[in-house]
């Protein structure tokens, strides 16, 4: 008996492994490319749940798995910081105010210190994120990590992802709380969001 | 006798736009911009669109092939990393040219940068660029923006420079100071003060430097009237004779810079994007079987990554040479069955109006180069 | 422009102004001055002291690095335990133990600004920009070796021996990929033949040897002399710096890098190359570099490009062969070839534009002013008000010596300098330098150790700030050149 278990479990683990046939028709898979004396066009079709899945802005996020808040409206005051990993020193990067309606994130009025080319709209429009049933923040945003001095060209933001720990502090059943993601070696990421008030 | 080379900058991608037209004449101008992404290094065309048709593939080169190609068609598929450019051919605007090289075989990175820059089949025989001449015969000469300008945007008249400076602490000078510097050097250093005094006068605001921010702002710049007609943006780092993974390698990594600044440009030029051919051009493509250091070493046929809303797009074009031993060149590099040349000269053709015949005898001093325009465009 | 600008980095505050500049410079380039350094951008004295032993460090620890730097950052990368939080500190880490390139680029710096040797080491960038190694494959990690030791030694012995040494130095044979070079008939490709392997010759490193470092395309070798060239140089190193290779360095019995020629990986029988036999072996890479240094051809192409480079862009004939005579008359002593060229540099009046970096490292010389921050700053994220690392700083004025670039390295022509770009960043150094850096405040003294002339004085005296003159003095042509 083992040894015919371990005969099929050779031949499934032996399969050869297959490009994904995402192609038009069934019709086509016994296509093969051959060698040709001639310039031929070979027209492009993605299948469409692949072309979904490809590279699209940098804030997009797959939420299926994740459970949203949707009962949660409140209108927050938020700050930005980075800590250093060394140091554990902490400045702070940027502020403003927040919306959350049915569980996702709006930005609204904000600022960076950090100079350089940061700007309210990078939050107002980039960022996609949602607050999920444990209370933390999920998705993606712009951050400005470091600060531009005189004389330095600017930096593009980084985009980073939240949600990936739990949130530091707060409760479940709102925004407020301090939520820290991943920045890169030198830093992480602060978001602490207070002053919730719920709105209707 | 050595001549005048241009060094890199090294960190990064580095940006050059040229083809500005003489202040206030925008009139009869050519509408087209061109845009030439150089891969230094040799790009391995059959890792960014690997050939799952074919059914010598993964005898040849199994290891190096990604697990998650992206299927384009029965035919071939595409590198994951390249998604947004995957995006971009299902729709239309993008296209792909593969088995295909300039005619230069002797694999040496340094003569084929300069060949495939420069247009001219001999190394180091010219002092000026394909994309440089192109645009001196569209009318539009000289000018460019980059720290050091490539040879590819070289033409044969005079060229000057910009490019953001970064160093922290400093101020920028007064223009009373560049002009004292202007007034007591020599003729040549004298005209960069007043350049610079001018380029200061502009207020520009700040420009970031990474490859994103480079793209986006190349395709703002071009998306004017008065822009430029020609960017080029230089990206290293492709010579992966050791260690070059499937997936996750260097290799890949500068795919996904590839995609970005396609991305880029289609973001900056926004309504102009329809008036622009994006190219990649590399010296080499890579040797097909994976050699001791599971890496590949300098080939020859490579893959030619087009976008941009001047195409016909949406196809992989090929005469596709096949992957036995007995089909490749020299044993052991994927063959060329397209002379890229015909590529360039065919985005020149549409993007700036010139003749054929003019591109091949003047840019390429190659008259019987083959013409390749209607493969891509209508 | 005076001599010590032209074949040095000037004279800083403590130094005399000697009448007889030319044999002030002479020895300056005969005897090697102790290694010194700064301990840290911020401190109350700028004096220089003796470079930490604990910071040289030799080519087999520097291999060893290499090897165990990227070992550790794979390790860390491909962990599957731990947060990403932890792989940051790892790799914090990693960095610090092993790259010791930072050190390295510090020595570079250092050394010109604040050692007493400043004409040696102007000589010694020379040889470093004609070797030009790029930073590929792990190969700034010894790629120091290269620089300090190889170079630096090797300035005071014959060409021949120092073009033998750099060839086989583990960073030439990484950067010019004869590593992966293998011959066509040698024991190892044979070995591969059945295992669907791509093992052959790789003709890089043969090609920039006899086209770059030494006879140049004047002497009208053929490619099949390049590819026989690259018949003697297979077997010469081998991956070094991965795991995964260290079994064939200890099969090999080898445990010099500067010595790491693979019997396995040879090209058997004789070659020939420009019409010369060549033995099979070891011995005929010693032979080939021999004869490539006593070659007509490299002695007139090296005299022409010192001479361009110390001298003007279009040198004198006469300049030349000035140079040349001394090179055939010593067989290639270098430092009977620098002192020719000093010479001749002493009575030129044509106008030179200065390297950028060149000009940087004599600005932070003769204004006493700090440039660069120290060795205990390195990995401690000191904040400066102005830029003070070397990578960043050598990266703005186009000449990273450990940035990944071709071969050919950095242009020894003064008007291949010239550009918007380029001027203007001296600009903006020397205004960081003055504000951030405490140049000496004395500016008359600064003036004339700089030996400006009537024309630079007028100009800065024009100016209205202390700000304005400094930068005047440091855009002038006595401090940058002309061309």
């Amino acid at each position: 008996m083992p040894l015919i278990f371990l005969i099929m479990v050779l031949l499934i683990v032996n399969l050869p492994v297959e490009a994904r046939d995402s192609s038009n028709a069934k019709t086509e898979t016994n296509k093969k490319l051959k060698k040709s004396d001639k310039i031929i066009s070979y027209g492009v079709k993605i299948n469409s749940e692949l072309l979904d899945s490809l590279k699209r802005a940098p804030t997009f996020f797959d939420f299926s798995d994740v459970e949203i808040l949707t009962t949660l409206n409140m209108k927050c005051f938020f700050n930005i910081s980075r800590q250093a990993i060394e140091t554990l020193r902490i400045e702070m990067l940027g502020r403003g105010a927040l919306q959350v309606t049915d569980g996702r994130v709006n930005f609204l009025e904000n600022s960076w210190r950090t100079g350089g080319i940061s700007s309210p709209l990078f939050l107002q429009t980039e960022a996609n994120l949602v607050i999920e049933t444990s209370g933390s923040l999920v998705g993606r945003m712009p951050y400005f990590h470091s600060f531009i001095n005189d004389g330095e060209v600017a930096k593009p933001p980084k985009y980073v992802t939240l949600g990936e720990n739990k949130k530091k502090s707060g409760n479940k059943k709102t925004a407020e709380g301090l939520h820290v993601f991943f920045v890169d070696n030198w830093q992480r990421g602060r978001i602490k969001i207070r002053a919730c008030k719920n709105i209707n | 006798m050595l001549s005048r080379r241009n060094f890199l900058w090294s960190s990064g991608a580095s940006l050059a736009l040229s083809g500005f037209p003489v202040h206030g004449w925008t009139k009869e101008l050519p509408r087209g911009r061109v845009v030439v992404i150089v891969l230094e290094g040799g790009m391995d065309g059959l890792a960014a669109v690997p050939p799952l048709g074919d059914t010598d593939l993964h005898q040849m080169r199994g290891e190096l092939i990604t697990s998650a190609p992206i299927a384009l068609n029965p035919f071939f598929g595409l590198h994951p990393s390249l998604g947004g450019f995957g995006r971009m051919l299902h729709n239309g605007e993008a296209a792909i040219v593969h088995a295909t090289a300039f005619p230069y075989t002797k694999r040496s990175h340094f003569e084929g940068q300069n060949v495939v820059q420069s247009g001219n089949m001999v190394p180091f025989a010219s002092k000026s660029g394909w994309l440089g001449r192109a645009l001196e015969f569209a009318g539009l000469p000289g000018r460019a923006l980059s720290m050091d300008m490539p040879l590819i945007s070289r033409g044969e008249a005079d060229v000057d420079n910009y490019y953001p400076a970064s160093i922290r602490g400093s101020t920028k000078p007064s223009a009373t100071l560049t002009n004292l510097l202007s007034a007591y050097h020599s003729e040549q250093i004298s005209k960069v003060f007043d350049k610079i005094a001018a380029k200061n006068a502009l207020k520009e605001g700040p420009v970031a430097r990474d490859n994103v921010s480079l793209a986006k702002y190349a395709g703002a710049k071009m998306a004017l009237d008065e822009g430029p007609a020609a960017a080029v943006i230089t990206l290293g780092e492709f010579d992966t004779h050791a260690d070059q993974r499937a997936d996750n390698g260097r290799h890949h990594r500068q795919l996904s810079k590839v995609d970005d600044i396609l991305l880029g440009f289609k973001t900056g030029l926004k309504d102009r994007w329809k008036d622009t051919v994006i190219l990649t051009l590399t010296e080499f493509g890579r040797t097909v079987k994976v050699n001791g250091s599971t890496g590949t070493d300098h080939g020859y046929g490579s893959a030619g990554l087009l976008a941009g809303g001047l195409l016909k797009g949406g196809a992989v074009i090929s005469q596709w040479p096949g992957l036995r031993k007995k089909d490749l060149f020299e044993e052991r590099d994927l063959q060329s069955s397209i002379d890229y040349r015909s590529v360039c000269a065919a985005c020149l053709e549409k993007a700036y109006g010139l003749d054929h015949d003019l591109i091949a005898n003047n840019i390429f001093q190659s008259p019987r180069l083959p013409r390749f325009y209607n493969h891509l465009f209508v | 422009m005076r001599l010590m600008h032209r074949v040095g980095f000037g004279y800083n505050p403590n130094e005399t102004l000697d009448k007889d500049e030319v044999g002030q410079a002479i020895s300056q380039l005969e005897s090697p001055a102790p290694r010194v350094g700064l301990r840290k951008f911020n401190q109350m004295e700028k004096l220089p002291e003796p470079w930490p032993d604990e910071h040289i460090y030799d080519l087999q620890t520097r291999v060893k690095f290499a090897s165990d730097y990227r070992k550790e950052k794979e390790r860390i990368e491909e962990s599957l335990y731990l947060s990403k939080t932890d792989k940051s500190k790892l790799k914090n880490r990693n960095k610090r133990k092993h790259r010791i390139d930072f050190y390295d680029r510090l020595a570079f710096v250092h050394q010109a600004i604040y050692g007493a040797d400043p004409v040696r080491q102007r000589f010694i960038h020379f040889w470093i920009n004609h070797f030009t190694i790029g930073d590929t494959n792990g190969t700034r990690i010894y790629m120091g070796h290269l620089y300090q030791d190889v170079i630096g030694n090797g300035i005071d012995g014959y060409f021949n021996d120092l073009t033998y040494e750099v060839t086989r130095h583990p960073a030439m044979l990484t950067y010019l990929d004869n590593v992966y070079s293998v011959g066509e008939n040698s024991i190892r490709a044979k070995k591969n033949k059945n295992k669907n392997k791509q093992l052959g010759l790789n003709d890089n490193l043969a090609r920039e040897l006899m086209e770059l470092h030494t006879v140049s395309p004047l002497a009208a070798y053929s490619e099949e002399d390049i590819h026989n060239a690259a018949k003697i140089l297979a077997g010469w190193g081998d991956v070094f710096n991965h795991k995964e290779y260290a079994k064939h360095f200890r099969e090999a019995g080898i445990s010099d890098m500067n010595d790491a020629y693979f019997k396995r990986r040879a090209e058997p029988g004789t070659k020939i190359v420009m019409g010369v036999v060549y033995p099979s072996g070891k011995k005929a890479l010693r032979l080939f570099v021999n004869d490539l240094a006593r070659s007509k051809f490299t002695i007139d192409f090296l005299s022409r490009k010192l001479c361009v480079h110390f001298i003007t862009d279009t040198p004198d004939i006469e300049d030349i062969q000035y140079v040349a005579n001394s090179w055939r008359r010593s067989n290639g002593f270098l430092p009977a070839v620098h002192k020719a060229v000093i010479e001749r540099a002493a009575l030129a009046s044509s106008p030179k534009l200065q390297w950028p970096l060149t000009w940087a490292l004599a600005l932070a010389r003769v204004s006493g002013g700090t440039l660069f921050y120290g060795w205990e700053d390195v990995f401690q994220g000191v904040h400066t008000k102005g830029e003070s690392k070397v990578r960043k700083i050598m990266e703005e004025l186009g000449q990273n010596f450990w940035s990944r670039r071709q071969p050919d390295g950095f242009s020894v022509y003064g008007e291949d300098w010239i550009s918007s770009e380029h001027m203007e960043r001296r600009i903006l150094l020397s205004s960081m330098m003055f504000k951030h850096g405490k140049p000496d405040s004395n500016l008359d003294a600064m003036i004339a150790r700089a030996g400006a002339t009537e024309a630079t004085i007028k100009l800065i005296n024009q100016a209205k700030t202390k700000e304005e003159k400094f930068i005047l003095l440091a855009c002038s042509k006595d401090m940058m050149g002309d061309v």
